[in-house]
């Protein structure tokens, strides 16, 4: 049975408030969140479900995201609903002439609020990557911006050996994968597009330079 | 908080993308380069993220090298650098490493080479018996 939560300050499902219309939305273990508009603004997911769906009272089933994750999309959601809406960002500005190359890339911009937020959710637990794979889901750009210069942040300056330790990064299996023959040569200069779900096996022994 | 199991290396591409995008080249072979999975790999081997490498940062009005330390110079020497150099197009490279890194690999490739807290006449050394145009700014 669905429970709700509240994630505003109403206490009615599809009423008019002072931000507008409340909308409920569904976690896929079947907890209800009710939203206003906006915090359905900046997920583009939601917004065009709604847009689209002529939802009533009926809640908008979300089956990607579970509560315990979508409890606290809901909470960055509600914070930031009155912040200026960012100017669009170009995500390839590499061949942005005005650029530094000297300039490191940048990922410390994270609000306080924001930091404080993240990091409620960690690698070990896998929770980090959750909220990182439900803001793309949700179309959340500045949750998903968020996780991911987190995820950049605890990369920097580490070894392939500390990020593999600090991520568990799998190894592929001895003659496959990247331990194929001309495994690199075959691949090289192409990004795929599709997930590998067998990139598992034993692990060789890792590299003594690489400490 | 509620466990789960996903790790980094079940984020689709497109979020990885997004990750490495947030990194410089250079952090992105010193931290992936060798992790030995064949996702992680695959992005990592894009021309997008090796075909311009940048071992200067500007910072406090001066050029500094990043590779800071013998290690990392090392790393990059004998095992990226081989392994990625057929696509290598731009190198930035700081004095007191150029010589290692040239040397470290053929880069047939290459268009490219700023050359920084360098005068001539070691600029020219480096490139001793080789026919090249040089171009001081």
């Amino acid at each position: 049975m669905a429970t709700t939560a509240e994630a505003s300050n109403t206490t009615t499902g599809n009423t008019e408030t002072a931000t507008g219309k409340m909308i409920k939305i569904q976690s896929n273990d079947g907890q209800i969140f009710e939203v206003d508009q906006g915090v359905v603004e900046q997920s583009s997911t939601i917004k065009t479900l709604s847009d689209l769906m002529d939802v009533g009272d009926v809640p908008i089933p979300l089956p990607n995201v579970k509560a315990s994750i979508l409890g606290p999309i809901v909470d960055f959601c509600n914070h930031h609903k009155n912040d200026q809406k960012p100017e669009p960002i170009d995500e390839d500005d590499d061949d942005d002439p005005n650029k530094d190359i000297y300039e490191p890339k940048r990922s410390d911009d994270i609000c306080e609020w924001d930091l404080n937020f993240i990091k409620q959710f960690t690698v070990p637990e896998g929770t980090l990557f959750d909220i990182i794979m439900a803001a793309n889901y949700l179309g959340i750009k500045t949750l998903l911006a968020v996780g991911c210069k987190t995820i950049a942040n605890m990369v920097r300056g580490k070894s392939s050996t500390e990020v593999r330790e600090m991520f568990n990064i799998s190894y592929d299996p001895p003659g496959e994968g990247i331990n194929a023959p001309n495994a690199i040569e075959g691949q090289a200069g192409t990004v795929p597009t599709t997930q590998d779900a067998n990139a598992t096996g034993p692990s060789p022994q890792p590299d003594p330079m690489n400490q | 908080m509620e466990c789960s199991y996903v790790q980094l290396d079940d984020l689709p591409d497109e979020i990885l993308l997004i990750i490495f995008k947030k990194l410089d080249n250079f952090d992105i072979l010193h931290s992936f380069h060798g992790v030995t999975n064949r996702r992680l790999n695959r992005i990592i081997h894009d021309p997008l993220f090796i075909s311009n490498l940048n071992f200067v940062i500007w910072s406090s009005n001066k050029f500094l090298n990043k590779l800071s330390s013998n290690v990392i110079l090392n790393r990059f020497c004998l095992q990226i650098l081989p392994d990625i150099s057929v696509k290598i197009k731009l190198l930035h490279l700081e004095s007191s490493s150029a010589k290692n890194i040239l040397r470290a690999a053929d880069y047939p490739n290459l268009y490219g080479l700023g050359l920084y807290n360098i005068n001539g006449k070691t600029a020219r050394r480096l490139f001793t018996g080789k026919k090249n145009k040089i171009k001081f700014f």
